[in-house]
């Protein structure tokens, strides 16, 4: 009897514990999904008082775009989240990043901080910084009534990856190469106006890709253009399938750049590292081109083209003495059994090496329509 | 004598080594072998099946409803024996005070962090508090229910975590010089260590048999296979910088898988199932003090006591998990003061019963002739 009573008496302190989700609930962080804010593009800008933070909502029925200012990005969100008083606005599920350019260029550590302590945001979200412009623009511009940044940033990201010129890196990513060698690549977007392009007709802005916001010290330090941008990927075996254009005398030739091979070796002189090899090799198919053009001569302008964005690129990372193409990582991935000092030694040696660049292409298909030469 | 079997046992020791497999090893390896540090599991390994040939020639020749307890007080002599179990209970309870706040604190810091940890606190000492009012066999035997379904949610999140690695983070290798890789080796080592220590306790109600040595360096070899994917897939996303830098970059990982790009935030399911872990190794080891303390006082409860029941000594269970609760307050909630527990004061007290306390019994015993 006395354990039946016991019994009973746990069952009924269990049952009081789970007296439902809401309100009186021990369990305090329950939200209703209906009174939530869904976040999915968050922009940073430095502004006079210290920091502003933009937020677009996507989503498909109402879109809110909401940007507050203060002295902590903790206390513009809360800032936001009293004008939003029907709703808690939930960063759980950001999408996108996007960091303005002078807020890049004075430094990046306040934000990156931010992401890796939040309990709600994830370190695999995609990074962008606007170039030209604050993230505020991209984030409270862009679209209309119908889709948001976060609808433009998605497309922009299905077509980088579609196109294979340009790498997205995460908020992860940008983190671990800054803790590795003290540089990075994060993916640059700029704003523009709809109505530059084709169909757009609207005030609205769009975002288009802008090669790469170099990153040293954990400050934005310069920009690959998107031209150049192309050279990143190759060297880090990354490129491709994409579409280039080649142009020459002659005339000009679409190609689709398949697959390509980049090997480094280090060049020694006296047991010192002194230069990199850079070998690459293309494979590509032709797309279109015109009647006078030569498939050798759209090979050799292929070789100089893919040539100069490498030497453009890497004559960067050299002047900066700033290793964002992780070549230093790659030689290690190369010689595994190796001191782990070389990542130091490597960044002291970076100004002074000498860069062999080496391209060999090759045409290979050319789709359908086969034709006789005509040069 | 035969509560549970060999195999439960080891259940017990996978699940108890699932809390600071998670919490400790991937960062405090990382931080001291950099790059290599996925190559500390294989390292600290030959030196956990010399500890488990140990504990196994320690345990050899105990008779039915010995334990490790038991067989400390028949080495080292009623008098000495009792001090080293005293010593060994109060390493245990400061253990489960510790474990108390960690596991509160991992909560907050991953999940909820408008709450405070008092609320995980109380939750998980009622939990084990009852766990170890009960019989050994209900905490072994929650163990073995478990660990098949911890082991499946741990393969899982390992094997999304692994497909997005960089290779690149998880070189160079150091080839000349090893010191940082046995270095890191050294809290994999530290906590098996005390895993095992802890399980040998709750051997006086497992049956007598041959091999034991054997049995525990076959589980031994999947755990670090296991560890090493563990500690791959967080540096390798990462970066050995990263992850040493992050409170909890197991559960910063978890936040960033998705599943077949439908699921995800699947971090507070997660963390959630690794109440279990910590449920075990609390419960644990406050059966392990209680234990310890028992032997010290000659008491002899029966194992089939009800819960409310305190003859015999069972008194002792609430003064214990009191302790706890006092020492699981007590703890500073400074960050820096907890990891300086998690990262020396815990391994030190623990090093010092499994490397130093438990041999020289052994030893003492060795030439009395006792064991």
């Amino acid at each position: 009897m006395k354990r039946v009573l016991y019994k009973c008496i746990g069952a009924v302190l269990c049952l009081s514990l789970l007296a439902g989700c809401s309100s009186g609930s021990i369990y305090s962080n329950y939200r209703e999904t209906e009174q939530l804010m869904v976040v999915q593009t968050m922009g940073f800008d430095e502004s006079p008082k210290g920091f502003s933070v933009s937020v677009s909502t996507g989503g498909e029925e109402k879109i809110t775009r909401m940007a507050a200012e203060a002295e902590s990005i903790t206390l513009a969100e809360q800032k936001m989240q009293d004008y939003s008083a029907a709703e808690e606005i939930f960063y759980a599920h950001t999408s996108y990043i996007a960091i303005g350019e002078s807020a890049a260029r004075s430094g990046l550590s306040h934000y990156m901080d931010f992401i890796g302590r939040s309990t709600q945001m994830r370190m695999d979200t995609p990074l962008f910084v606007v170039t030209g412009g604050n993230a505020s623009e991209l984030v409270l511009g862009s679209g209309n009534e119908e889709y948001d940044a976060t609808d433009v940033l998605k497309s922009l990201e299905r077509n980088i990856s579609r196109r294979g010129d340009l790498q997205i890196f995460t908020a992860g990513e940008v983190a671990a190469q800054l803790d590795r060698n003290g540089s990075a690549l994060i993916c640059a977007v700029r704003c523009v106006q709809a109505k530059d392009s084709l169909y757009g007709s609207q005030e609205e802005l769009t975002a288009v890709p802008d090669g790469y916001a170099v990153i040293k010290d954990r400050k934005m330090i310069g920009r690959i253009s998107y031209h150049d941008a192309l050279a990143v990927g190759i060297i880090q075996n990354k490129a491709g399938p994409c579409r280039l254009t080649v142009s020459s005398d002659e005339g000009n030739a679409a190609l689709q750049l398949d697959d390509c091979i980049c090997r480094l070796e280090p060049v020694y002189e006296n047991g010192e590292l002194r230069g990199l090899s850079v070998d690459v090799k293309l494979r590509t198919a032709l797309l279109e081109r015109g009647d006078a053009v030569n498939l050798d001569a759209v090979a050799a302008t292929l070789k100089k083209d893919i040539g100069l964005r490498l030497e453009n690129v890497l004559k960067l990372s050299k002047l900066t003495g700033c290793d964002f193409l992780q070549l230093c990582s790659r030689l290690q991935v190369k010689q595994p059994f190796s001191s782990g000092e070389i990542q130091g030694e490597f960044q002291e040696l970076l100004p002074h090496i000498y860069y062999i660049i080496n391209v060999s292409a090759e045409i290979d298909r050319s789709f359908d329509a086969d034709r006789e030469e005509n040069a | 004598m035969n509560a549970y079997n060999r195999r439960q046992l080891t259940a017990l020791a996978f699940v108890f080594s699932l809390a600071p497999m998670m919490r400790l090893i991937p960062k405090q390896s990382a931080a001291a072998a950099q790059s290599g540090c996925w190559l500390t599991p294989l390292a600290a390994l030959p030196f956990i099946i010399l500890y488990i040939v140990f504990l196994s020639c320690f345990l050899k020749n105990r008779r039915s409803g010995e334990g490790m307890g038991e067989m400390i007080k028949r080495a080292a002599g009623n008098v000495p024996g009792s001090i080293v179990l005293v010593l060994i209970a109060c390493n245990a309870l400061f253990y489960c005070g510790f474990i108390l706040r960690s596991g509160a604190d991992r909560f907050v810091s991953s999940i909820y962090p408008a709450a405070t940890s008092t609320p995980f606190v109380f939750v998980m000492l009622i939990l084990g508090f009852i766990a170890a009012l009960g019989p050994k066999k209900a905490i072994v035997r929650t163990a073995k229910i478990f660990s098949p379904i911890l082991a499946a949610v741990l393969v899982l999140v390992l094997f999304f975590g692994l497909i997005t690695i960089d290779i690149s983070n998880l070189f160079p290798l150091p080839c000349g010089d090893m010191t940082p890789i046995f270095k890191g080796a050294v809290p994999v080592f530290n906590i098996y260590a005390a895993v095992l220590m802890y399980c040998s306790f709750l051997e006086d109600q497992s049956s007598i048999e041959s091999g034991r040595a054997k049995h525990y360096i076959l589980w031994m070899l999947p755990v670090t296979l296991l560890l090493t994917a563990d500690i791959a897939a967080i540096a390798g996303n990462f970066g050995a910088p990263l992850t040493a830098r992050l409170t909890h970059p197991f559960f910063t990982m978890l936040r960033d898988i998705t599943l077949f790009n439908t699921i995800e935030r699947i971090e507070a399911f997660v963390v959630a199932l690794w109440v279990i872990p910590d449920f075990i190794v609390f419960a644990t080891a406050l059966t392990v003090a209680v234990k310890c303390l028992l032997l010290v006082f000659d008491f002899k409860p029966p194992e089939d006591a009800p819960l409310w029941e305190m003859k015999n000594g069972r008194w002792l269970i609430p003064l214990c998990g009191a302790i706890a609760a006092a020492v699981a307050f007590t703890l500073s909630r400074d960050f820096e003061v907890m990891q300086r527990y998690s990262s020396f004061v815990v391994p030190a007290l623990n090093l010092t019963v499994s490397l130093g306390l438990l041999p020289l019994c052994f030893i003492v015993g060795k030439l009395r002739k006792t064991i």
